[in-house]
């Protein structure tokens, strides 16, 4: 029962992985050459359409998944939810608004070592779900669960949020302009020799761990120099404290089915599954980076990589922002 | 080689919609009704998915019977009329092929059925047209509207809709999109 649950729920995902072939990310390049980036092909057209579909399909997966929760149906129906939680994040954060571009322009902005696509990518994720699951407590709590009044004061908090990535973009982009991105550009040393090997204690770094250059602070001191205060810290920061709508919507729906520990639970599996598309976009910037930039480029490549990253976040920040604006409660 | 690198900030500046994800469902049906022969007026009706359904019965269903009394209809029409009006209720119209978007809704009324809500928008066209054809579409995608394949049969068979091919549609701001379209006609006597 249990097993054939979860086997269901994982079918639901893979359909919604692999919608068809030459899915997304095969077309989205292929798009981005016809011209304008902001022209899109019938076949981005038609997976759109399909990815829709299957969010639309995941959504009553969930739904229903909670309902079953309700009447008693224990660990097979919260497994399943789990699941679907965790591939419903994934999913997500493909979308706008979940701190890709932030991450995009983290990695153009300097040189960065592999660890911190990890703890970029779960920064956002975490304090995208953390804000979501603030927002819905202390709200729910004061206005009484008003769902729709949660829901709009939420925008609040995104127009906020979007209005600084706007400020911190800008500001990035005018010190790429003006020639003084960094104080100094990379603390750390690639020629560091491999001689003592790759730190065994973590499991999370797997496969990638071949390619880890020797991790010569240790993990805590990455961790260390990853929650330096500056202004991409901020940014990050910014990015994680928009609230995942995604996540508020379906904390509302548990909360309203009496069933809030399930919700938090599933709230922290959306949360992982954001966390993996995020790292995984951090680890493609570092890789790219490595191959392309780090090794004896000119100085105006790294500007230019500045300048671009900060006008990717003010334009996409900008974007967002007007979509929070004009989007109207329903 | 550094193709590459301008291919990955191209792809993260791809159109807003391409990387889309919508929280709010719909499936919109059109109920157009008939005077003299024509189709005078249209009754669009919005039927939520299962979390958003629970989010307005949240905030509106007061008593909590599941269903929406006539003051609850009134205090969901008080939030939601004047947003969706400004929206044009995200409708393109097209009267005798000529395109319109809705300022206003004429009536508006509201239900819940087993945690499902449904809304109701009436809407009198500028004039009585013989054929009618309605798509759906959030631009920005927060919510995704799909026309219900099965659209409602209503007239007495003075009027037939069906639901037709998807159309693309150029927008770029927020990226170029899919919506579908439903046609109905009204038949000659």
């Amino acid at each position: 029962m249990t097993l054939r649950r979860t086997l269901l729920a994982l079918l639901v995902l893979c359909g919604a992985f692999f919608p068809r072939p030459g899915g997304e990310a095969a077309a989205a390049p292929a798009a981005a050459l016809a011209g304008t980036p902001l022209a899109v092909s019938e076949t981005v057209d038609a997976v759109v359409a399909q990815v829709a579909r299957w969010q639309s399909r995941i959504n009553r997966a969930l739904s229903s998944e909670v309902r079953n929760i309700r009447r008693g149906e224990g660990l097979p129906a919260v497994l399943a939810l789990l699941a679907l939680g965790f591939g419903y994040g994934v999913l997500h954060a493909l979308g706008p608004g979940h701190g890709k571009a932030v991450v995009a322009a983290y990695f153009m902005d300097r040189s960065r070592h592999w660890s911190a696509a990890i703890f970029a990518g779960s920064w956002i994720a975490l304090g995208h779900t953390i804000s979501a699951v603030l927002i819905v407590l202390v709200l729910a709590f004061v206005l009484g669960g008003a769902s729709m009044e949660i829901m709009g004061q939420a925008r609040l908090v995104e127009i906020i949020a979007y209005g600084l990535i706007v400020a911190i973009g800008l500001w990035r982009l005018i010190a790429g302009l003006r020639g003084d991105p960094h104080d100094h550009d990379h603390a750390h040393d690639h020629g560091h020799s491999h001689a003592h090997a790759h730190a065994p204690a973590h499991a999370h770094s797997h496969d990638h761990a071949g390619a880890l250059p020797a991790v010569a602070p240790g993990w805590t001191g990455r961790l260390r120099q990853f929650l330096k205060p500056d202004a991409m810290l901020g940014m990050l920061t910014v990015a994680g404290a928009v609230p995942c709508s995604g996540s508020m919507i379906l904390l509302l729906f548990a909360l309203a089915n009496g069933v809030l520990l399930v919700g938090l639970a599933a709230t922290l599996s959306i949360a992982l599954g954001m966390a993996l598309t995020l790292i995984a976009l951090g680890f493609a910037a570092v890789a790219l980076r490595l191959r392309f930039v780090d090794r004896g480029s000119p100085a105006w490549l790294q500007r230019g990589l500045t300048v671009a990253g900060g006008l990717l976040v003010s334009v996409i920040g900008a974007l967002m922002l007007i979509a929070a604006l004009e989007r109207p409660p329903i | 080689m550094r193709a590459a690198i301008l291919l990955a900030i191209l792809f993260a500046l791809l159109p807003v919609r391409a990387q889309a994800h919508p929280h709010v469902f719909i499936q919109y049906l059109i109920e157009p009704q008939i005077k003299d022969g024509a189709i005078a007026s249209v009754v669009l009706k919005w039927r939520f998915d299962d979390l958003y359904s629970s989010l307005v019965l949240g905030t509106i269903d007061r008593d909590g019977d599941g269903k929406l009394s006539q003051p609850e209809i009134d205090d969901l029409a008080a939030r939601v009329i004047v947003n969706t009006a400004e929206s044009g209720f995200y409708t393109t119209f097209k009267l005798d092929g000529v395109e319109w978007r809705a300022p206003k809704a004429d009536g508006f009324t509201a239900s819940a059925s087993d945690e499902i809500v449904t809304y109701a928008f009436t809407i009198v066209l500028p004039k009585p047209a013989r054929a009618l054809e309605a798509s759906a579409h959030d631009p920005q995608y927060y919510i995704a509207l799909e026309a219900d394949p099965k659209q409602p049969d209503v007239g007495n068979g003075a009027v037939a809709c069906r639901l037709g091919k998807p159309e693309t549609v150029k927008d770029k701001t927020w990226g170029d999109y899919m919506r579908d379209v439903v046609s109905c006609e009204a038949k000659a006597k």
